[in-house]
Formats: C-alpha cells, sequence, structure tokens
C-alpha cells in the first residue's frame, strides 16, 4: 500500500515537471551531450533467514545522451536516455566462502528531472531531482556453486578429514552464462526517483563541462507480484558521471 | 511586467514540483518483510506453526516450477483454519494434521514426507496406492532383504533357483544397518546377477561387512571376466541412498566421464529463484574401461531415489536395457538445507530448554535440496523413469503361489541376454 502511495506521488512529480516543460517561456534554450560514468549497485532485500548469505554492491557503468531545455537561468528540465548497469553479487560465507554469483544486469533508462543551478556565469553547481522509467534488458550470470551430482573420482582411500569449504565436500560448478528471464517471476519495468549533485563550467558559448554525484533508487520490485508474502528486491544505484554540452539553442530575451 | 508574471508562475509550479520531488526522494523507505529462518520462529499457537512450515516450504521446496500446488491458496485457505486451533488440544493437533495432509497432498516431490505434531504424511506414497497401475511390494523389501515380518521371502524361493553359485553379504550392525547385497551367475547360464537393497556400498566396501565387500568385489570382477556374457543389475525395490555410490557402480562402467543430466537448486527466498543448471557427471572409476557387453536394469514401482538415478545413468549406455515398470519418481538429491538453501526444514520452534539450549519442534519435513533433469530433457520427479519393457510385477506376486517362483521381470532380463 506504501509502495503504491509512493508510486502514486512519482507519478504526480513527474506531471509536475512536464507541466514546467508546457509552460516553458520562448527565452528558453537546448543543450544536448554526452555523459558517462562509474556506478555502485545495491540490491535492497532481506536474506536474513538464508545461512552464511548476503547480496553485495557491484560496480557497473553508464551512458547517456543528457537533454537540457533551460527554462530559466537557475532551472532547467533534464531528461538523459541512457543504458546503465546495475550489478550485484549473491555471496555465501563462513563454510560456503566461494559460491557466488555476480548479476551484469543492463538497464534502458529514461530518466525525468529538475535541474536546479545556482552560481556565477563559468561555474556552477546544480541540483537534480526527478524521477525515471527504466527496463531491464539484458542479464548475464556468472559465479560458482557446489554441483552434487558431480562427486569426485572414487578413490579406495578413507578420508576422515573433517571439510573445511563447502567444496571439500562438493565439486565447484563454475558458470558464466546469460541469464534466463522468467516471465512469471521477473519484471523488466523499473520505476524510481532520483536526485544528483554536480558541478558545470561554461568552457565557452557552446559548450560546458560537468561532473555529477547522483542517486537512482527503485520504487518497483524486481519481481511480479507472483506470490504470497514476496520478500521484495529493489535496486539502488550510487552514480559518479561526467559529461559534455553542447547548446543547440540562444536564449531570446 | 508580463516577464515577472510568467516567472512568477513558473516559480510556483517549480516549488510544487521541488517539494513533491523532496519528499519523494526523502519517504522513499521501503518496508522489506523478513523471512523465518528455517524454523526460527518462537510457535506459541497453531498460526504461528502454520506461518512458519508454510514459509519455509515457500523458500525451500525445489519443485515449484513444476509443482501444480498453488501455494498461496493454500495460504489464503489454512492460514484462518489454523487459527482456530488449539495447539496443546490433542483433538487440534489430529486436525492439524489432516490440513497438513491437504496442504501437501498434490506436492510433485516424491521424496516428500512431512512429519507434523508426531503424524506422517507421505504424499506420493498415498497417490501410489491411489493409482490402479501401481503395484505395492507389500513386503517392502528389495530381493534379498527381509520382508517386513523378517522372513527373506525371495531369497529363499527364488536365488535356489535361479542362481547357480551366489555370494551373499548381509550387514545389520554397521551405521548403515540392513545392507543386503547378493551376487551370482544365472542358472545354466553365464549371466552375472547383482543385487542389494541401499546404495550403502562406498560405506560397506571402506568400512561395513567384509561380506558385502566380498560380494562386491565378485561382482567387479566379473565385469572384467570373459566368460560372463553379461549382467543383470537388479534394483527392484531398493530405496536408494548415498550418492557417492553412483560414481562407485556405475563408474566401472564407464571410461570417460558420463552426462546423465542436470541438477539446480535455490538461491534466494523467492518460489522461482533458482541457481543454473549444473551438469550430472557420472565419473569413472580410474582404470575401469567401457563396458560393452550386455547389461540389463531391473527396476520396478519401488525402485526410489539413487535406485532411479542410478537406473536412468545406466540407460545412458547404448548396450543397458530396462527391464521392469516405472520407477518411483524421487530423483532429486537431497542434503542439508544450509547447503543449498533449500530442501528439508523443521518448523515451529516450540519449545527450547533454557539450561540446553536444545530446541523442540513441532514437525519437520523432509524434501529435496536439488531438482533433476534428465538428460533427454525431461524431469521424472513425480513421474517415474519408464522401462524399456514394461512387465508389471510386484516381488511378492512372484514367489507366493504355493510356492511356485516365477519371476517374469527376471525371465525377461535372461531372455534379452542369453
Amino acid at each position: 500500500m506504501k509502495r503504491k502511495q509512493l508510486k502514486q506521488k512519482a507519478v504526480c512529480g513527474l506531471i509536475a515537471v512536464a507541466a514546467l516543460l508546457c509552460s516553458a517561456q520562448s527565452h528558453a534554450q537546448f543543450s544536448l551531450g554526452v555523459e558517462g560514468g562509474y556506478n555502485k549497485n545495491y540490491l535492497i532485500t532481506n536474506v536474513s533467514n538464508l545461512v552464511s548469505t548476503q547480496y553485495n554492491p557491484l560496480p557497473g557503468f553508464n551512458v547517456s545522451v543528457p537533454v537540457l531545455y533551460k527554462v530559466a537561468d537557475w532551472f532547467s528540465i533534464k531528461t538523459n536516455p541512457g543504458y546503465m548497469q546495475k550489478n550485484y553479487e549473491y555471496a555465501r560465507t563462513g563454510f560456503y566462502q566461494g559460491v557466488y554469483q555476480d548479476n551484469t544486469n543492463g538497464y534502458l533508462q529514461l530518466p525525468l528531472m529538475g535541474q536546479f543551478s545556482f552560481g556565477g556565469n563559468a561555474v556552477r553547481g546544480f541540483v537534480d531531482l526527478g524521477g525515471y522509467a527504466g527496463y531491464w534488458l539484458s542479464s548475464h550470470i556468472m559465479g560458482t556453486m557446489p554441483n552434487i551430482l558431480n562427486q569426485p573420482a572414487y578413490t579406495n582411500n578413507v578420508s576422515n578429514t573433517q571439510p573445511n569449504n563447502v567444496f571439500d565436500v562438493y565439486t565447484p560448478y563454475n558458470y558464466n552464462e546469460k541469464y534466463q528471464y522468467n516471465t512469471t517471476k521477473d519484471n523488466r519495468i523499473e520505476l524510481g526517483v532520483l536526485a544528483g549533485a554536480g558541478i558545470s563550467y561554461q568552457l565557452n558559448d557552446m559548450y560546458q563541462i560537468f561532473g555529477e554525484a547522483s542517486y537512482y533508487e527503485s520504487l518497483t520490485d524486481q519481481q511480479k507480484n507472483y506470490e504470497t508474502q514476496q520478500v521484495p528486491r529493489y535496486n539502488e544505484s550510487y552514480i559518479f558521471s561526467l559529461g559534455v554540452l553542447y547548446t543547440i539553442g540562444h536564449k531570446h530575451d | 511586467m508580463r516577464k515577472t508574471s510568467g516567472y512568477t508562475s513558473t516559480t510556483n509550479l517549480l516549488c510544487a514540483a521541488a517539494f513533491i520531488l523532496t519528499t519523494l526522494v526523502s519517504s522513499c523507505h521501503k518496508e522489506i518483510s523478513t523471512a523465518n529462518q528455517t524454523g526460527s520462529t518462537a510457535s506459541g499457537n497453531f498460526s504461528q506453526v502454520f506461518e512458519d512450515f508454510w514459509t519455509n516450504m515457500n523458500n525451500s521446496y525445489v519443485f515449484w516450477s513444476i509443482d501444480t500446488t498453488n501455494w498461496d491458496r493454500m495460504h489464503s485457505i489454512y492460514s484462518p483454519l489454523f487459527t482456530k486451533l488449539n495447539l496443546y488440544d490433542s483433538a487440534d493437533n489430529i486436525t492439524a494434521i489432516s490440513y497438513f495432509k491437504s496442504m501437501v497432498d498434490g506436492l510433485v516431490d516424491s521424496h516428500y514426507t512431512l512429519f507434523p505434531g508426531g503424524g506422517i504424511i507421505q504424499p506420493a506414497h498415498d497417490r501410489k496406492l491411489k493409482n490402479p497401475q501401481f503395484i505395492e511390494n507389500i513386503f517392502q523389501t528389495a530381493p534379498y532383504s527381509p520382508s517386513v515380518d523378517g522372513r527373506f521371502y525371495y531369497t529363499d524361493a527364488i536365488d535356489s533357483l535361479y542362481l547357480s553359485s551366489k555370494v551373499v553379504g548381509i550387514d545389520t550392525t554397521s551405521a548403515s544397518q540392513n545392507v543386503y547385497a547378493i551376487t551370482g551367475t544365472i542358472s545354466n547360464t553365464n549371466i552375472q546377477y547383482f543385487a542389494f537393497n541401499k546404495f550403502a556400498l562406498v560405506a560397506e566396501y571402506q568400512g561395513g561387512s567384509r561380506k558385502i565387500k566380498a560380494v562386491l568385489d565378485t561382482f567387479f570382477n566379473s565385469l572384467t571376466s570373459t566368460s560372463v556374457s553379461g549382467i543383470i543389475i537388479d534394483l527392484r525395490g531398493n530405496g536408494g541412498g548415498d550418492i557417492s555410490d553412483l560414481n562407485f557402480l556405475v563408474g566401472r562402467f564407464i571410461s570417460s566421464p558420463l552426462n546423465i543430466g542436470y541438477t539446480r537448486s535455490k538461491n534466494g527466498n523467492g518460489r522461482l529463484d533458482y541457481t543454473p543448471w549444473a551438469p550430472a557427471i557420472v565419473t569413472p572409476v580410474a582404470g575401469s574401461a567401457a563396458y560393452t557387453k550386455p547389461i540389463v536394469v531391473l527396476a520396478d514401482g519401488e525402485s526410489v531415489s539413487m535406485a532411479e538415478i542410478t537406473t536412468m545413468a545406466l540407460k545412458q549406455l547404448p548396450n543397458t536395457t530396462i527391464v521392469g515398470d516405472t520407477t518411483w519418481g524421487a530423483n532429486g538429491p537431497l542434503t542439508i538445507n544450509s547447503d543449498f538453501n533449500a530442501g528439508s526444514f523443521n518448523f515451529g520452534n516450540v519449545t527450547t530448554n533454557i539450561e540446553t539450549g536444545a530446541t523442540s519442534y513441532y514437525g519437520n519435513a523432509y524434501t529435496s535440496s536439488t531438482m533433476f533433469k534428465y538428460i533427454d530433457g525431461n524431469i521424472y520427479e513425480g513421474k517415474g523413469f519408464p522401462p524399456d519393457y514394461d512387465i508389471k510385477v510386484a516381488l511378492n506376486q512372484v514367489f507366493l503361489r504355493n510356492n511356485f517362483v516365477d519371476d517374469p521381470q527376471l525371465d525377461k532380463a535372461v531372455t534379452l541376454i542369453h
């Protein structure tokens, strides 16, 4: 119920930003650019009931094409369509150390945000607030798991050694393959909110470079609602990116 | 003036948008429920026992992708019913057991056994009894093991007629108690016969009964004997056992690794959180050669678990024929739950002894940790592996008619080789 309210709020926010776009004045200008960077994604879920099991964040990259529509000196509407990895690791600890699965997930994303800027003519700071829609485009899994039906070859030697690790008991199976989506389980549409802050430098009338740290938080479960008492999973991403913007329209005073 | 007015309205919108977005980000606090650790929930009433059982089944059962049981529906039906029961009322406990039985009745896992509140529920066995095609071995025994009344019917009646020479091993003392094995030559043939009642062969060979080791050595030696024309491995009534016996036994018939299928388990709490399929491999025993003479495996509806996997593994060899009946249909290997975060679990932490820390549970579920898919792409869990020659007869039907012995499954096996 709470998530539903959050979704409604997100939709209201996006509508408000869209309304801003519609009410833009004739003095506005467009900028177009490229942006890329490094991110770290966390899978937020609960596996505390599973023995020696945890999810760890993994790094990824993101590339996008920022488009700014400058409404006022201090405010722009920004979208930033692009590709973003949201990777994480399933890992086991203790006796089960060595069992893991790295999930490399690619998302196509369409963020829409308001950019509030401040500062001088050349160097300006800015804050982004908005929401995004994403599509889980691809997924690759790589890991190691115990293989219960691939026992070591039989020998006549009797071993009384106590195992120290799961792979003293089972043969490890290493895999590196494309993840097979499950249409019952996997929710490939992701909606969320974002916030960011950065600094830009105006090189000349046409070009501007910028750096930004931002935070993307999914409001939608990575799984469809397919079971009672489902433990949800959300992506949370911390992004550090650099980019350049080219101004293609000029303000008319 | 017009310009100022425009900016004023825009500013109002901006403020509204900023407020909404700020509220959104600041309010994005997610509440993620905590799933129970197996048997960890202290249960003071039947409602908690039920929730603990339902959740652990949801998390640890590996067959949800092929099972037709609507587990969500079970929750909606039985959750309100369990709330009406008193955990400490014996009549209510009987009612609870009947509820549990209804919940698990259709589970495909044919290892599945539930022990709720002193009861025992075996859905696969119940289904077998309802199936007119299924012929139950009323003695619940493999050929060369004692029946439930302690008599060696098959041994007494058949081996003297079918086997011209034999070596018998019985171990009733070791940790893997009641292991029986026999090998010998089928009368008037050069066919080597081998039967045993459970897969505890490595344990017996390395530290168990010397007589069973003698049986195994005799059989293994026959594999390289030029005078032997073929072998019969009798897995009828064999209830399965230790996975390590797969390489120990089947590994003597191959010279290179044999891929017999795939297994997968769970890697999360979700019903459909699965690992990838890992190849199931039989590794040859060092120095073994590919066995090229005819092999006949006898299997029936009470060949279970490792007896089925062994049957399927041998079927991979081009010279193997399966005779008998469709196997039980319990193919998913088992181990402790924590190894794969799946499989057997306790539920309903009823009491914990303050002094010893020992926990008493309301019940226990015995279930597979992994799902097995045969090399042909089929999952035979709940179905059983079909024979090449379907001859439906139970062991108790072959030697009770005035001590007249006729084992048509064994007869067919002999005919195929001889």
